[in-house]
């Protein structure tokens, strides 16, 4: 009788399943059961019987035991290991705080800093279709270089009837209001909102990341319309049932009367979109602010937002060359165009709009992230785990000389290097999970220290399983980074040598790997330190630096400017009669602010004729006096036709080709009166009325009568008394404005905010840098003690001193830490030289500041090791010896 | 170990090993519960069945001879241990015992 093999698959997969144990009998059933079903149903049926008789078969008699025998090995294995690392974590106490704080530093400052360059990465990700979104922004050449991230008002309509790619396009205005509420008897105030806008449904479809929770997108084609947001309609008439609100009356500026028709959820998602009221666009058509807004093409206003959704990627070719057609479009309708610069419409996509800080974002929105700032945040929080990571790395590679006999042991007994790599791989993974769990509570507080680069919001989102994957991705890689190496190290000694208990146990464990890992700790360190300095030196020298006038003790404020001059005589006369207020005066700008106005004059001289853009200050009577502005040819005195007389600056003069100042007086130039009309009455020396990044360029002044800002000197105790004793006044004059004194050298200090901004976060990543390092470092001298007690005793016994001893000790880390300072000089050099090209004027850093840095991180690092030096230096020879 | 209780399966199972005495193994066990009972037992419950009193020590196994009808494989054949027999006569004499204090008069009503 001939036997029937059954199909071969199943029986593979019997196999693979089955226990070795019962196999055979298991198997030979099966293939008897199977011989039988062949002759009664056909092999057909046999097969498929036979898939069912193994599937049948997956019970817990058949399964490999040996499954289940495996996993309890490793438990067992693990448990072991738990509880031996647990106690040699306990044995070695200080070496398990310094691992677990520096790690748990180092993990907090790296976890922060993720959370902040992710939030600021996050921005516009939601919005669908945002790879085809763009803004077009205006650009100035010519006289005036600049840009503006507005548009002239009728853009926005001419790209929609005369750009065919367009899928959908948004055209807004940013606004902001006072808004009152109109209840059955009385008006609720509900006070000044900034983040309003007048929206078509378009925005809805550029911009698309609402959620309609009533009324539709339609109804903003109608005029006296507005949609809300829900948090926004909650605000105004506290309530969430949605079609109450419908139809209530909103009035904005006391007068403009608008219906709510619609409640919108905005996703939660970051988004520099954070409108809150949507008024309809037609209402500037058909109310008083037609005259407002509507201005023609040769008024360009940040307030004007223009968004296009393409049709596809691609057309953004067609939209440049559109933009350049626009361009000479817009000119023809300018009629005010006298050819001084020319305005260019450019396209920004709206992944740029976060991070463009030349352009902006919107008016009411918090000016956009700066993403070189980012990138440096970025890798120094790198560079602070790593220095965390070679810190655990070098001292468990030190302790490894103490675990010797234990691998000797382990090894004489059989235990393979694989389980010797997992039982300190446990113990590695131990310190990494606490000091992760630490680390989060440590970065929950750090947040403060960051908070000038943060909006004020941010915080760390619990919620997000982004940040637990983060987490955990963290925690796995730092332990395999820390723990591998020396695991590795460990689980690689020979054990004849490991038990050999005479032989010098420093040839154990990577001696130059811990070297060079201190030595590149230190580097890093040492750089910190001269970027921390050099940066703050060019800083104070920026502040210190005689800018050309005074600035200190005087407070400004401005006067609206669309308020009747009237109102100001008023609030000047409240001035004379503080007798706090030593001197004021009043001007159309600061001598050094932001915003700047340039203009084009022609120079002419006998043999040339040149066209120069200048900046413009208008300024009243006394203002040299009041900011102690030198002259150096010419005088002030107001010159009979103040129409056509001007004060420049030295830069000026230079511009026009005249050597002397004093040849300059009288001298006539083109400004807006044809030739020979204009002239050159007084020649101030030059004074920095710009951060010290530009240089000082032309500058002129006219004399006018009129100006918004108004200076006043008083000595600081006195300040709030004035300030107590002009609100009253303020307010009557100005309900709608709140009354704002500011500080000349704040407004002088905002110039440098990012490099104060670096200048913070440097010193705090220097810090922590150093307080890793040095922990390290006290770590690694303690090691060093322990192995050479017995060499200190010796050399006590033969009479050296204390000196000698600590000389010895610390001649080891001195060595590095010197070849970590000459590394670093010329990296710094370097960052130093791309630093100052950053400003037109700067310090040179002096050499001393080279040598302070080197000895900050020497001094810091003897503190640190110092204690102990001095301590086993001290110690009685006997302790050490008598066991001899 | 749960003593030495039999379930019904399991009483069977025990009782066909004993009838089959020597040939014993899995693929005639289930083959004589077929015949005997009447049931479709299948191969693995009969499987799962042994082994379980294998276990609790109500059977002894030793590996058979080689023969060619099973592909080369030995096969498991299984024998009544002393605590079987105990189990087995246990389980009969409660059950006997049960049966015969039942009074005729209880099945009166049947009739």
């Amino acid at each position: 009788m001939s036997y029937q093999d059954p199909p071969k698959l199943p029986l593979k997969l019997f196999r693979w399943f089955c226990t070795e144990e019962r196999l055979e009998e298991l198997e030979g059933d099966l293939f008897e059961v199977y011989q039988e079903l062949v002759e009664v149903k056909g092999s057909t049926v046999a097969g498929i019987l036979y898939w069912w008789l193994v599937i049948r078969s997956f019970r817990s008699y058949a399964l490999k035991s040996t499954n289940r025998n495996k996993s309890l090995k490793i438990m067992t294995h693990f448990k072991h290991n738990f509880t031996v690392a647990w106690r040699n974590l306990l044995k070695h106490k200080t070496t398990t705080a310094i691992n677990l704080l520096g790690l748990s530093i180092g993990i907090a400052t790296f976890l922060r800093i993720i959370t902040i360059v992710s939030y600021e990465l996050s921005f516009h990700k939601h919005i669908p279709n945002a790879d085809r979104v763009y803004r077009i922004y205006t650009s100035f050449s010519g006289a005036f270089n600049g840009t503006n991230s507005g548009v002239a008002t009728p853009l926005g309509t001419y790209v929609e009837e005369h750009f065919k790619n367009l899928e959908a396009i948004a055209y807004f205005k940013t606004w902001s209001s006072k808004v009152k509420l109109q209840n059955e008897q009385n008006i609720k105030e509900i006070g000044k909102e900034f983040k309003l806008t007048f929206a078509t449904p378009g925005y809805f479809d550029v911009i698309n990341q609402y959620q309609w929770l009533a009324g539709n997108k339609e109804s903003l084609n109608q005029p006296h319309t507005v949609v809300l947001t829900d948090e926004q309609a909650y605000k105004y008439f506290g309530t969430k049932i949605w079609s109450d609100i419908l139809n209530k009356e909103l009035i904005y500026t006391d007068s403009l009367r608008v219906d709510v028709t619609g409640i919108v959820k905005q996703s939660e998602a970051n988004s520099n979109f954070n409108f809150t009221d949507f008024i309809s666009y037609p209402t500037i058509e058909a109310t008083w602010l037609k005259d407002k807004f509507n201005q023609g093409w040769q008024s360009t206003s940040s307030a004007s937002q223009v968004f296009l959704l393409l049709n596809k990627k691609e057309d953004i070719t067609q939209l440049n060359n559109f933009l350049l057609e626009v361009d000479k479009h817009a000119k023809s309708f300018d009629e005010e165009d006298d050819g001084s610069w020319i305005t260019s419409y450019k396209a920004q996509p709206l992944s740029e709009l976060h991070f463009d800080t030349s352009i902006g974002t919107f008016n009411s929105e918090r000016s956009p992230a700066h993403r070189k700032t980012l990138i440096i945040l970025g890798i120094v929080g790198f560079v602070i785990l790593l220095i965390a990571i070679f810190n655990f790395i070098n001292l468990e590679t030190a302790q490894s000389t103490m675990k010797s006999k234990e691998v000797g042991v382990r090894k004489v007994l059989g235990s393979a290097k694989s389980l010797l790599l997992g039982r300190f791989l446990t113990e590695s993974g131990i310190i990494t999970i606490a000091s992760t769990f630490l680390a989060i509570p440590i970065a929950h507080f750090g947040l403060k220290y960051f908070s000038d680069f943060l909006p004020p919001n941010l915080a760390v989102d619990y919620a997000n399983p982004v940040f637990w994957i983060s987490l955990i991705v963290i925690t796995v890689v730092v332990s395999i980074l820390a723990g591998f190496y020396p695991s590795w190290v460990i689980a690689s000694f020979k054990p004849i040598n490991a038990l050999k208990s005479n032989i010098s146990n420093q040839k154990l464990g990577g001696v130059f790997v811990r070297k060079t890992l201190i030595l590149l700790q230190f580097l890093f360190s040492q750089l910190l330190i001269f970027v921390t300095l050099i940066i703050s030196w060019q800083i104070s020298y920026m502040l210190d630096k005689e800018l050309g006038f005074t600035n200190e003790g005087i407070m400004t404020m401005s006067t609206p400017y669309y308020e009747d001059v009237a109102k100001q005589k008023i609030l000047l006369n409240k001035l004379d009669e503080i007798p706090e207020v030593k001197e004021y005066i009043v001007q159309g700008e600061l001598p050094a602010e932001f915003g700047m106005m340039t203009t084009t004059i022609n120079f002419k001289t006998d043999t040339s004729e040149s066209a120069q853009s200048v900046h413009m200050k208008n300024i009243q009577k006394g203002y040299f006096e009041f900011y102690d502005m030198d002259f150096v040819a010419g005088n002030q005195l107001i010159p009979n036709d103040t129409l056509s007389h001007y004060i420049v600056n030295e830069s000026f003069v230079k511009k026009m080709g005249i050597k002397d100042p004093a040849d300059a007086i009288g001298k006539a130039f083109d400004f807006d009166r044809g030739p020979n009309n204009d002239f050159v009455v007084g020649v101030i020396k030059d004074y920095h009325f710009q951060s010290l990044h530009h240089q000082i360029e032309p500058m002129m002044f006219s004399f006018e009568d009129d100006g918004e800002i108004i200076s006043f000197k008083a000595s600081k105790e006195d300040i709030q008394t004035v300030i107590d004793k002009i609100t009253p006044t303020w307010n009557e004059l100005y309900p709608d404005e709140p009354l704002e004194v500011k500080f000349m050298d704040d407004l002088i200090r905002r110039f440098y905010e990012t490099e104060r901004q670096t200048s913070k976060l440097t010193s705090i990543a220097t810090v922590v840098a150093i307080l890793i390092s040095c922990l390290g470092l006290f770590g690694l001298i303690s090691f060093t003690i322990v192995r050479k007690t017995k060499e200190i005793g010796i050399r006590k016994v033969l009479g050296a001193n204390t000196f000698q001893l600590s000389t010895i000790l610390t001649k080891e880390f001195l060595i590095l830490i010197g070849m970590a300072f000459f590394i670093s000089l010329p990296i710094t050099f370097f960052f130093n030289q791309k630093f100052e090209e950053s400003f037109a004027y700067n310090a040179p850093i002096a050499w001393w500041l080279y040598v302070l840095g080197g000895l900050v991180s020497i001094t810091i690092a003897l503190i640190s090791i110092g204690l102990k030096i001095i301590k086993a230096s001290k110690s009685n020879p006997v302790n050490s010896l008598r066991y001899e | 170990m749960k003593g030495t209780n039999l379930g019904e399966f399991e009483e069977l199972v025990l009782l066909t090993v004993g009838i089959l005495y020597d040939d014993a193994y899995s693929v005639a066990i289930q083959k004589e519960l077929n015949k005997q009972t009447g049931r479709k037992v299948t191969l693995s419950s009969v499987h799962a069945a042994v082994y379980r009193l294998e276990e609790k020590g109500l059977l002894n196994s030793r590996m058979g001879e080689m023969t060619s009808e099973r592909g080369g494989k030995r096969k498991r054949i299984f024998t009544i241990s002393q605590s079987g027999k105990v189990a087995l006569d246990k389980a009969n004499d409660i059950r006997n015992r049960l049966r015969d204090q039942i009074p005729t008069i209880a099945f009166d009503h049947l009739s």
